[in-house]
């Protein structure tokens, strides 16, 4: 597998989705090639921060009240 | 009739407690979805009295979080988008080449134009990135990039989950989230230059 193939690959090795076979090959690429290993952990971050800061955000007070009546009333 | 519907109802009760407990993370969709509180707050309470109108079809056991994104998704694609102003518009020259995503994108500008492999890029920098500004990038993606991002980086969402909550096959799933990336990264990259953090020159020594 070149860099290329691996590109190819990478979020599908990101979001594992992947069969056993491919995750072979690209896992055996990347312990071979520092430069893909590195993309791979950049990507690997800027994933995990944005789950974090998408994620990370409390609903309003107004809304609970607001969704509580409304299963009042169902 | 009547009595089957009786032995069918669904429990109330049941759906409150069980719903309820994803009233947070869907609400931080809605947000990344509408953009603003009020409307995040609007469709909620409609996915809510959809959720539970159509509660008899949800079919015990399955994923009821899938469910209920699946009804989030539909309800704002077919009622609140149309509502809305439009999505914000990325001023983005086109990827170079969008299905090599070669190019333009964050990574990239960091390593700069050499790609050695002893370039060792800032790792740390997506940990320094504000959560601000990621906010502000994943909403200004394009609609159809965005649901697939945010689904499968925000909500963890598997490949065929994304494609059941959208309708769509999963090879557009993987190509949504493939163009949205590489999208995402060209405009975190124009935020930080236009920020002023990095120049856009730069090769290689981004201080992000």
């Amino acid at each position: 597998m070149n860099c290329q193939e691996w590109f190819d690959r990478l979020y599908q090795l990101l979001d594992r989705d992947l069969d056993a076979k491919a995750w072979k090959d690209v896992e055996k690429h990347m312990k071979e090639c520092r430069s893909c290993w590195d993309r791979f952990e950049f990507e690997k971050q800027l994933k995990t921060r944005l789950k974090d800061s998408c994620c990370k955000e409390s609903c309003t007070e107004s809304i609970r009240i607001r969704i509580k009546a409304i299963f009042k009333k169902l | 009739m009547t009595a089957i519907m009786e032995r069918q109802a669904p429990d109330k009760k049941l759906f409150e407690e069980e719903a309820l407990q994803y009233l947070d993370e869907l609400f931080a969709s809605a947000m990344r979805m509408t953009r603003q509180k009020e409307a995040a707050e609007d469709l909620l309470s409609e996915v809510y009295t959809k959720a539970w109108k159509s509660f008899h079809q949800f079919e015990p056991g399955t994923n009821l979080r899938a469910w209920l994104y699946k009804i989030l998704t539909n309800t704002y694609i077919n009622h609140y988008r149309q509502k809305q102003r439009q999505p914000l518009m990325v001023e983005l020259d086109r990827p170079e080449d969008p299905d090599t995503g070669t190019g333009g994108d964050l990574y990239d500008r960091i390593l700069g134009a050499s790609h050695s492999p002893f370039d060792n890029p800032d790792h740390a920098l997506a940990n320094r990135i504000l959560d601000q500004d990621l906010k502000k990038a994943i909403e200004s993606l394009p609609e159809e990039f965005r649901m697939a991002v945010l689904l499968s980086d925000a909500q963890n969402f598997s490949y065929q989950e994304i494609a059941d909550i959208l309708s769509v096959p999963i090879g557009t799933v993987r190509s949504r989230l493939w163009r949205g990336r590489r999208l995402l990264q060209k405009i975190l990259w124009k935020q930080a230059v236009e920020a002023g953090i990095v120049s856009d020159n730069q090769k290689g020594k981004a201080t992000v």
